[in-house]
């Protein structure tokens, strides 16, 4: 019972933080959102009873995906100004 | 508009998520599928290990491995020829404006992170973990290093070969699973060990660390050829 109330509160989370990451304008804030959702979902994975995935969700998701995608736009960033 | 749509299709299977995991997850010992059935109960007689995951990747889908293996190495060819084409290395070292605390917080926290990536992908038979993992682990403390403009020059070529090597000898162990047992990747290996010893399972923890060889080498060189400077 608690495991239900936990998962619904954790959708809910993600929900609001997809719904700023969707309607933003700023590529910086997008990362970053989209690197919070990998990271929460992650934690989804643990609850559901499959570490192997949560580690993999997270090492790679979060760390190397959110970490490239913002290395990349600061790189722009700078070729613009 | 579309996003609103989208948004809510998200909030309506999340829903039903939550739903049919009430429904599965009141006993998580009934399976309903034979195959799980037939790995989670032969796994401790054929190999010895705690953590059947890691049996199912190496030994029994031994062959989708392989396939995973290829697909990550052509996914890093892409951003290979992706970056020399559009000229990426041709910037000035604009990623050399880190500050004082990345610059040298990152000096002290990588080697504990290669520490804990290397514990990850030994321990893979024992606990959760394994190779993809600890390789994953290890690459992002690498591009740590890079995004902090610490890094030192390392030969390529010694790493283009470190990680042809590791590929090359991971299917050789398959190879010689058809010539003695007649199946691809079986655990030809007859000593096992005792049981949650560092050193048992067979063949399973030398293919677990070739892949996360691989895997390590393979995310420093994406992180080389996306981000240099």
């Amino acid at each position: 019972m608690i495991e239900i109330i936990l998962l619904a509160f954790i959708f809910a989370v993600i929900l609001v933080i997809l719904a700023y990451t969707a309607f933003t304008k700023d590529l910086l804030a997008a990362a970053l959102g989209a690197t919070m959702i990998s990271l929460i979902v992650s934690i989804i994975f643990v609850i559901l009873k499959a570490p192997d995935v949560a580690i993999t969700e997270a090492a790679i998701g979060a760390a190397l995906s959110g970490a490239i995608m913002i290395g990349v736009i600061v790189k722009i960033r700078k070729e613009d100004r | 508009m579309k996003k609103v749509i989208l948004i809510l299709l998200f909030a309506l299977i999340s829903a039903s998520l939550i739903i049919a995991y009430s429904e599965v997850g009141k006993d998580f010992t009934m399976m309903h599928s034979r195959t799980g059935k037939f790995y989670l109960e032969n796994n401790r007689n054929d190999h010895n290990v705690p953590n059947a995951v890691t049996s199912i990747v190496t030994i029994y889908r031994g062959y989708d491995t392989v396939g995973e293996v290829t697909v990550l190495f052509l996914a890093v060819l892409g951003v290979m020829m992706l970056a020399s084409s559009i000229g990426l290395n041709r910037m000035d070292s604009s990623l050399d404006i880190a500050g004082f605390v990345l610059g040298h917080a990152s000096i002290v926290l990588f080697p504990l992170i290669a520490l804990f990536g290397i514990y990850i992908i030994v321990n893979g038979h024992l606990s959760p973990g394994g190779g993809f993992q600890g390789g994953a682990v290890i690459g992002s403390g690498m591009l740590m290093m890079f995004l902090s403009g610490e890094r030192k020059e390392l030969k390529m070529d010694v790493t283009h070969l470190i990680e042809s090597i590791s590929v090359i000898l991971v299917l050789l162990i398959g190879m010689l699973g058809i010539y003695y047992v007649n199946s691809f990747m079986a655990n030809f290996l007859e000593m096992r060990g005792t049981f949650g010893s560092i050193l048992s399972g067979g063949l399973i923890p030398v293919i677990y660390i070739l892949v996360g060889i691989k895997v390590t080498v393979e995310f420093f060189h994406l992180a080389e050829y996306l981000l240099r400077s």
